[in-house]
């Protein structure tokens, strides 16, 4: 009798101590009222690896697997034909399943910004960005590039933006080759090339310094071909 | 002291296994991710390496427990090892009991080595864990002894290994679901189905409330010392019921 009772009370405490735990884990804030998956999901369909991320929670590990998608993507040129319509939709799952890993915007508003001039899906993605994460001042710079440029439509204005953001202080990594490209794309070789010998003297590594190196090769190439065609 | 001998018997014994070579597979797994990602993600391949690490982390002490789970039905149960050491003056609940805490001794001994891994690789590119990826990493083992509590319960009732192994995995992945079939209840009027899936929200392991891991940073979650107690508490209470009942059902097994 004595041992039943025991085991008794052990089951009643361990039991409230079970009911109690798993009603203040319920009672904390609803999470799907405050995270941007549940509210798109009500109101538009998601891709499959994005609702299995979530259910099994490996939202994170997902959101990995599209950053890794979207860089082979836009680096495919099988998807020229289509001019990539796919970044935008990647970028926004990439974001929905974890909005606070910022090279997502970063790298795609510069892909749809620069390279395939969509620029109002590119702000709509930086202002997604700038609203789960408020205290990174590097995603308002590029609002405000793209914006420049979107609205100003002339390059040397954005030019100057660029410069004044890149030479003084924090800018983002991503702004540099952007102005470089404009200066290369505009035949001012010897800016393009002062760009990229700053960024390689700034410490650049691995697979950076490579894309520097080659850049650097590309327009020296460019450089010799303008000047025996005396242009 | 029984308890913790046969404990370390058994942890020895997984060791001689090789269970560890997991943390072979983790370190390699790491070191690639880290070679490619210093190369695609600039300025953030330390939070990249820190997600994947620890979803790794939480994969591989899923399998540390299966294993476990295998070895304990085939070896002492099917292969009749544990007659020999039950006929000792040895309790049933005693042996269980160790058993239960040698397979958490190998899991902790895995995943501290993989956090090492895990530390050197983020140093290597510059980067370093913050205090909420510890708890992550301290939530990835809570998940680990409910796991583990769960799947000798099915081991000490069914009799193949298949079984208790296809049920453990189950539970894994409803575990994991429980969150979002509650939040799908809200949406439907059927009030039966409805308290049908509230009641598997409350009574199934909840791993979403223990995916610290995935939803650290994430809106709306914000974790204090207040989740941490009370989860803490869920925990305990929870791997204590499923082993009182292992217990409880493990007496009456007839070998």
């Amino acid at each position: 009798m004595k041992r039943i009772l025991i085991h008794l009370v052990i089951i009643t405490a361990l039991l409230s101590g079970l009911i109690a735990s798993s009603f203040y884990l319920h009672r904390s804030p609803d999470w799907t009222k405050l995270d941007p998956f549940y509210r798109q999901l009500a109101r538009q369909q998601q891709e499959l690896p994005v609702l299995f991320g979530t259910v099994l929670n490996q939202r994170k590990l997902t959101a990995v697997a599209y950053w890794v998608g979207l860089l082979v993507y836009t680096g495919d040129p099988e998807w020229q034909a289509e001019r990539w319509r796919g970044v935008m939709p990647m970028t926004l799952a990439g974001t929905l399943l974890n909005p606070h890993f910022i090279p997502f915007y970063e790298f795609g508003s510069s892909v749809l910004a620069w390279q395939l001039k969509r620029w109002p899906e590119a702000l709509v993605l930086l202002r997604r960005g700038m609203e789960y994460n408020p205290g990174n001042e590097k995603l308002f710079l590029y609002a405000a590039a793209i914006k420049y440029q979107n609205l100003d439509g002339d390059d040397q204005s954005t030019i100057a933006f660029l410069n004044r953001i890149i030479f003084t202080g924090e800018y983002p990594a991503l702004l540099p080759p952007i102005l470089a490209n404009i200066y290369k794309q505009r035949g001012e070789y010897q800016k393009a090339l002062a760009i990229w010998y700053f960024l390689m003297r700034q410490g650049l590594g691995g697979e950076g310094l490579a894309r520097a190196k080659r850049q650097v090769r590309e327009i020296e190439a460019l450089r010799t071909k303008f000047r025996k065609t005396g242009g | 002291m029984r308890i913790l001998n046969l404990a370390y018997m058994f942890f020895r014994q997984q060791l001689r296994h090789r269970v560890q070579v997991v943390v072979v597979v983790f370190a390699a797994m790491i070191i690639l991710a880290a070679m490619i990602f210093s190369s695609l993600a600039w300025e953030h391949e330390g939070e990249l390496v820190v997600d994947l690490g620890l979803s790794g982390m939480d994969f591989l002490a899923f399998m540390v427990v299966i294993f476990s789970l295998v070895f304990f039905m085939y070896e002492e149960l099917e292969m009749k090892s544990a007659v020999l050491i039950l006929s000792k003056p040895l309790r049933r609940h005693e042996y269980l009991f160790g058993h239960y805490l040698g397979t958490l001794m190998t899991v902790a001994f895995n995943l501290v080595f993989m956090l090492v891994i895990l530390s050197v690789a983020l140093a290597f590119l510059g980067a370093y864990l913050q205090p909420i990826d510890l708890f992550a990493f301290l939530y990835i083992f809570y998940k680990a002894v409910l796991v583990a509590s769960l799947a000798f319960l099915f081991a000490s009732f069914s009799s193949s290994v298949p079984l208790a192994v296809i049920l453990t995995v189950f539970l894994q992945l409803l575990g994991h679901f429980s969150f979002h079939l509650h939040a799908l209840g809200r949406q439907i009027t059927n009030i039966p189905l409805r308290l049908f899936l509230d009641g598997l929200y409350f009574v199934l392991p909840n791993y979403y409330w223990l995916d610290v891991r995935d939803r650290a940073g994430l809106p709306g979650f914000e974790f204090s010392f207040g989740y941490f107690l009370t989860s803490s508490a869920y925990v305990i209470c929870y791997a204590a019921i499923i082993l009182y009942l292992a217990i409880m059902l493990f007496r009456r097994k007839e070998f």
